[in-house]
């Protein structure tokens, strides 16, 4: 199930500065994550990239839990989802040797 | 008994007896010598004929023989090269099998290993997407909205 929430746009509470250029990107979170969070995560990573940030956000069950960033053609993720897949990586990692 | 003792008769039968002898031996001693001889010349170069012919036949046989030898010895020389080839083919095709069963042999255990380790891969693949799925449905049951707080602050704490 997913949510499409606005862009969240932090700089509408902040005097206009027009100095930096925007970052578009998503957060896409396994459980509702509440707006302040959302907004601590845009405020991290402008002062991380030192560039204004525009994250849409959605929710989507399949991530289970924690959150994932998708932003200037990277993607951090912190999801317990993500974190299966690496060890399902880590598992299935087939030795050239063996071969 | 006058006439038992004539010199003169006598005489006539000795001429006559020498007349006799005379005619004996140029009538019948002499051709019948001559014929001997003759016979005798004839039989000798008929039994030198033989001798010469049977000296001929061993001589004949001698060489044969010799021949025979020659011939058995080229045979044996041929016959013990022949099987000198044959065990050689022989030896050939045996290590040639020997040779063709290693590399079989050698190919069907590459091959065995190859297929054994993509058993084992693929039954470790599938181990391991069973247990990640179990995972998931478990945390999905589970995980609460604490333990998502936490990743999150988790998260941005780690990201870089």
């Amino acid at each position: 199930m997913r949510e499409e929430n606005a862009i969240l746009d932090i700089h509408d509470e902040e005097e206009h500065k027009p100095a930096r250029k925007i970052l578009r990107g998503r957060i896409i979170s396994g459980m509702p994550l509440s707006v302040a969070a959302q907004k601590r995560v845009v405020k991290y990573f402008e002062e991380l990239l030192g560039e204004h940030v525009r994250l849409s956000y959605r929710v989507d069950k399949t991530m289970i839990a924690g959150i994932r960033v998708e932003l200037d053609g990277r993607a951090y993720d912190g999801t317990l989802h993500g974190q299966l897949m690496s060890v399902r990586k880590m598992l299935t990692r087939h030795d050239e040797e063996e071969l | 008994m006058e006439g038992m003792f004539n010199p003169l008769s006598i005489l006539l039968h000795v001429v006559n007896a020498a007349i006799l002898l005379v005619a004996l031996y140029f009538l019948l001693y002499k051709p019948v010598r001559k014929y001997m001889n003759t016979r005798t010349a004839h039989i000798t170069k008929e039994l030198q004929d033989v001798s010469d012919a049977q000296e001929q036949l061993r001589q004949e046989q001698i060489k044969a023989q010799d021949e025979l030898m020659a011939a058995r010895k080229q045979a044996a020389e041929v016959i013990a090269q022949s099987v000198s080839q044959a065990q050689e083919q022989a030896q050939q095709i045996l290590d040639d099998a020997h040779s063709d069963a290693d590399l079989t042999m050698k190919r069907a255990r590459v091959e065995s290993d190859f297929l054994l380790n993509n058993a084992r891969n693929e039954m470790r693949d599938e181990v391991a997407g069973l247990s990640v799925v179990l995972a998931e449905k478990i945390l999905q049951r589970e995980v609460t909205e604490a333990d998502h707080a936490k990743l999150v602050d988790d998260f941005l704490k780690k990201v870089e």
